[in-house]
């Protein structure tokens, strides 16, 4: 089965496209020469659903390219868990706290086994980064928990 | 004497101590990204957006310039001495640059790349000073139905151009003209698809979801297998290739200035695909075909000058349509957007400060960029001794901050977390991101001027092909889309011919 990714691929787009094309129709479409807001992504998810359809019939038909092999992917899996989790506690906890959780979290799933050096490095990171975007270049970030301290 | 005299009054605005600092800022960190690989010139672009909002559009566009032909000069060093590119535009130069490295010629392929990079570099801008007034007078006879066909024309480009099938182009293509749909409409002030969030009104950040598919989809990718890599260790004297090695890349550095320049003006075109194009191009024409792949240095010299003088010549159709052609275009594009500048035919007229000050920029950047590639390249190296892992979190954390400052809100994160899966799913399913990416910022302007077109007309969607110039602009586009179909059935009429199953 080398070509589910592209019947997996075609059928998300298919979706997508009816999805769409049935919020257009709740906008209103108007005709073609007056058009009204849904119109556009009406076509355009038409366009796709017809693009998508060829894709689906390629690939039952043994042509196309399919997709690549995963590799491991608690690595990829974890660091997409934990920027999730990020955006969520960032405002809470403030970008220092955030950033050094998270930092700590990818150095350990990349093979930092010194805990010492895991977690200087990251408090390096996120309070370097803080003060050179914060303070220096006016981008301000959450400050969360930490906000009497800084 | 009229060019003379504008590119007096530009070198007067870029040799101001401030511009000069954010020419030199831009170049460094441009450079810097260029080395290291897995951080491109768009996430760094995009980084640097939020820096720009209180400086003047022009010391803005002079840094963001910066780091994209920046890159394109720090980009060989890691394809030659690690045989891993440092950004997209210098995968081909690890052919033979790598392998120039393994005989003890580091030194020559990287003076090689440099010179090539500053000439390309140096031949483009001087294209873009004398071509864009004149495009940009007859993008001024444009109307919406011209737009709307050349908006049509970049993105076929946009899809031919990028790898992979044309049919998973097209539909990336349709994700990102629905994406770019997202908030208000521009014509009726209706909401659509913002499923009742307010941060959506505002429509999806363009920002964010490029660093979303660029950044964080590339970094999931390598998390994959974490790479062992190596430096190859040679010493690096000998910077100059010598008398033998300009004799055989002479020409070369010329006709990747020139092929790069051209395919830099194309919509869709750009740095990356610039790069394959020289590369095959001096294989073809080469008398010794066969010493390509085992160290030609030709085959360095041709790319790296083509991908500079493609990043340099990229900015002509969006200075003087305002179509951005690539990704690191439009975020400059978008840069532009937030001073309050439209980018379009008017620019040059409207903002020459901008236009020349850009320009006299970029001679002094690209003669900077020669300064800090050839003596100091000892340093750059020191960075590629900077372990992987470490290399992850900082692309992590700038892409973070990136995306946060578009609109102070972790919103903005999560959406490019989302977005990062998103690219992560559909590299494996061999789907091209940049089509998608550029049609989320030509979408808009594309049902804009399709709807202006249409009420010009009053309802007569021939408009389009009674237009002489949006008709030769559809016609290119129709072309362009039929080449792969013709292609592929004449190629299975023939195998059928020959009895031949493939």
């Amino acid at each position: 089965m080398k070509k589910r990714g592209d019947t997996v691929a075609s059928f998300f787009g298919i979706f997508i496209g009816v999805a769409v094309m049935i919020g257009a129709k709740r906008l209103h479409l108007g005709t073609p020469s007056e058009p009204q807001p849904g119109f556009f992504p009406f076509a355009v998810g038409g366009v796709l659903i017809v693009l998508c359809a060829i894709l689906l019939l390629q690939a039952f038909s043994g042509r196309g390219e399919g997709a690549e092999s995963f590799g491991e992917l608690w690595r990829p899996a974890i660091l997409a868990i934990g920027l999730f989790v990020y955006s969520v506690l960032l405002d809470p906890l403030g970008y220092i706290i955030a950033t050094t959780i998270l930092s700590v979290v990818v150095l350990r799933v990349l093979d930092t086994k010194a805990w010492l050096k895991l977690a200087g490095i990251s408090l390096i990171l996120s309070i370097g980064t803080y003060f050179l975007f914060d303070r220096l270049l006016d981008v301000s970030l959450p400050r969360g928990i930490l906000i009497g301290l800084l | 004497m009229d060019v003379l005299g504008n590119l007096g009054s530009g070198f007067a605005i870029a040799l101001t101590p401030w511009n000069l600092l954010y020419g030199l800022v831009g170049v460094i960190l441009g450079t810097a990204v260029g080395v290291l690989p897995g951080l491109g010139p768009p996430a760094t672009i995009a980084l640097l957006l939020p820096v720009t909002y209180k400086m003047n559009p022009v010391s803005a566009v002079i840094m963001l310039g910066g780091i994209y032909y920046g890159a394109m000069f720090g980009g060989s060093t890691t394809s030659i001495l690690l045989n891993i590119p440092g950004e997209p535009a210098s995968v081909v130069t690890c052919l033979d640059g790598y392998k120039m490295a393994r005989q003890g010629r580091a030194g020559p392929a990287l003076g090689a790349s440099a010179i090539g990079s500053f000439f390309g570099g140096i031949v483009s801008v001087i294209l873009l000073m004398l071509i864009a007034p004149s495009l940009a007078a007859v993008g001024l006879k444009f109307g919406p139905p011209e737009y709307t066909s050349l908006v049509i024309l970049g993105l076929m480009m946009a899809v031919y151009l990028s790898e992979g099938s044309v049919l998973k182009g097209l539909i990336m293509m349709m994700m990102g003209i629905l994406l770019g749909t997202v908030g208000i409409d521009p014509a009726f002030g209706a909401e659509r698809f913002t499923f009742g969030i307010p941060r959506l009104t505002g429509g999806l950040e363009f920002v964010v979801v490029g660093m979303g598919l660029f950044g964080i989809g590339e970094v999931l990718i390598n998390l994959e297998a974490p790479e062992v890599r190596e430096i190859f260790k040679t010493s690096l004297k000998g910077l100059l290739p010598n008398l033998e090695d300009w004799r055989r890349c002479w020409a070369s550095m010329i006709r990747g200035s020139v092929l790069g320049s051209l395919i830099g003006v194309l919509p869709g075109g750009g740095a990356v695909i610039s790069s394959f194009v020289a590369y095959a191009l001096e294989k073809r024409v080469s008398k010794h075909p066969e010493r390509f792949g085992k160290g030609a240095i030709e085959g360095v010299m041709a790319p790296e000058t083509a991908n500079n003088a493609a990043a340099t010549s990229s900015f002509i159709p969006l200075l003087t349509l305002g179509i951005p052609g690539n990704l690191s275009i439009a975020m400059i594009f978008v840069a532009l957007m937030i001073h309050g500048i439209r980018p379009g035919p008017m620019l040059i007229q409207e903002h020459p400060d901008l236009f020349w000050g850009v320009i006299a920029s970029m001679f002094m950047g690209n003669a900077l960029l020669l300064a800090l590639n050839l003596p100091l390249i000892g340093l750059w190296v020191k960075l590629l001794t900077i372990p992987y892992r470490y290399l992850v979190v900082v692309i992590i954390v700038i892409c973070i901050i990136g995306a946060y400052s578009v609109n102070y809100t972790a919103f903005d994160v999560g959406a490019m977390v989302i977005f990062g899966c998103f690219g992560y799913l559909i590299r494996k399913a061999r789907f091209p991101a940049a089509p998608l990416v550029l049609a989320m910022i030509l979408g808009p302007i594309l049902e804009r001027s399709m709807q202006q077109s249409i009420m010009m007309s009053g309802g007569d969607f021939m408009i389009f092909f009674r237009r002489p110039i949006s008709s030769v602009l559809l016609l290119v586009a129709g072309f362009l889309m039929l080449t792969p179909v013709a292609r592929s059935i004449w190629k299975k009429r023939r195998s059928s011919q020959l009895g031949v199953t493939s």
